[in-house]
């Protein structure tokens, strides 16, 4: 196998790339042997340190002449403010865990290693694959699920969910936290908002806070 | 999204008869993201926000038998 061209934004980390990655590695992991999972695990750890690799792994080579290849191709795509995976399936799920792999291998040192991450994060993943996934992979905790906005640029989309200036970088623990009581209130049914989808509405605003403030 | 997204998906160009052709070029401008024109003529408008893409052997060689 080879790798093709890409477009994987990573930054801020693990940014759509990053989330994809680990979401083919999620989606094709519970099909390989459960005797390869270690390999693939300590071969993350070697391409993210950059040490040179022995070949073949799980079976397969890595190359670089692509002549007489097919291409294989992965993509998250948003449909207006919801992300989802769209997956090519041919190929065993070796390639596809090895594709991965080596695509976050050839990353920038300083993202090789958060996104190595991810994938690890992705290869112990049980759940389906989907907007939890999603969220999950962003490093998003609660029920937050995670949308264009807020897996595209956390800060902003947490500054915007407690009505915070978005143009303010890193505003004061004292303004996030009087906007954080001021939307709890607005979103609470105690405080007579509707029952339906407050739950989720809460959780977005406590994580809101923690990514501006981490508490 | 992109200023050429923006004018392959101008009012009035997604008409039946241009859907395949509008498909034809945004796929060849991935992998760069971009509103493309899927199927359901501007129903279903998306944005990908980013892909990979790897070469296998054709009809791949499955070590599992």
């Amino acid at each position: 196998m080879a790798l093709g061209q890409s477009n994987l934004p990573c930054e801020p980390t693990p940014g759509f790339g990053g989330v994809l990655l680990g979401g083919v590695v999620a989606r094709f992991v519970a099909d390989i042997d459960e005797e390869m999972i270690p390999d693939v695990k300590a071969l993350t750890h070697e391409l993210e340190t950059g040490r040179r690799v022995p070949q073949p792994r799980l079976r397969f080579r890595l190359q670089v002449d692509t002549i007489g290849l097919d291409a294989v191709s992965h993509r998250l795509v948003a449909n207006g403010d919801l992300l989802a995976f769209e997956f090519d399936d041919r190929g065993a799920p070796e390639q596809q865990i090895l594709g991965a792999v080596y695509a976050a291998a050839e990353l920038t040192p300083s993202l090789r290693r958060p996104i190595m991450t991810v994938i690890r994060r992705a290869i112990a993943w049980s759940g389906p694959v989907g907007p939890e996934l999603i969220a999950s992979l962003s490093g998003f905790r609660g029920a937050v699920l995670g949308s264009r906005r807020a897996v595209g640029d956390p800060v902003q989309w947490a500054l915007s969910c407690l009505g915070l200036p978005t143009a303010t970088s890193a505003p004061s623990p004292k303004d996030v936290q009087r906007n954080y009581r001021e939307r709890l209130r607005e979103v609470h049914p105690d405080h007579g908002a509707e029952v339906e989808g407050a739950a989720q509405r809460i959780a977005e605003l406590s994580e809101a806070r923690r990514i501006l403030i981490g508490r | 999204m992109s200023t050429a997204g923006a004018f392959l998906l101008a009012p009035g160009a997604g008409a039946d008869r241009h859907h395949h052709t509008l498909c034809a070029v945004a796929d060849a401008m991935a992998p760069f993201p971009f509103v493309r024109h899927t199927c359901g003529i501007q129903k279903h408008l998306k944005a990908i926000t980013g892909d990979v893409t790897w070469l296998t052997v054709p009809g791949a060689y499955d070590p599992r038998g």
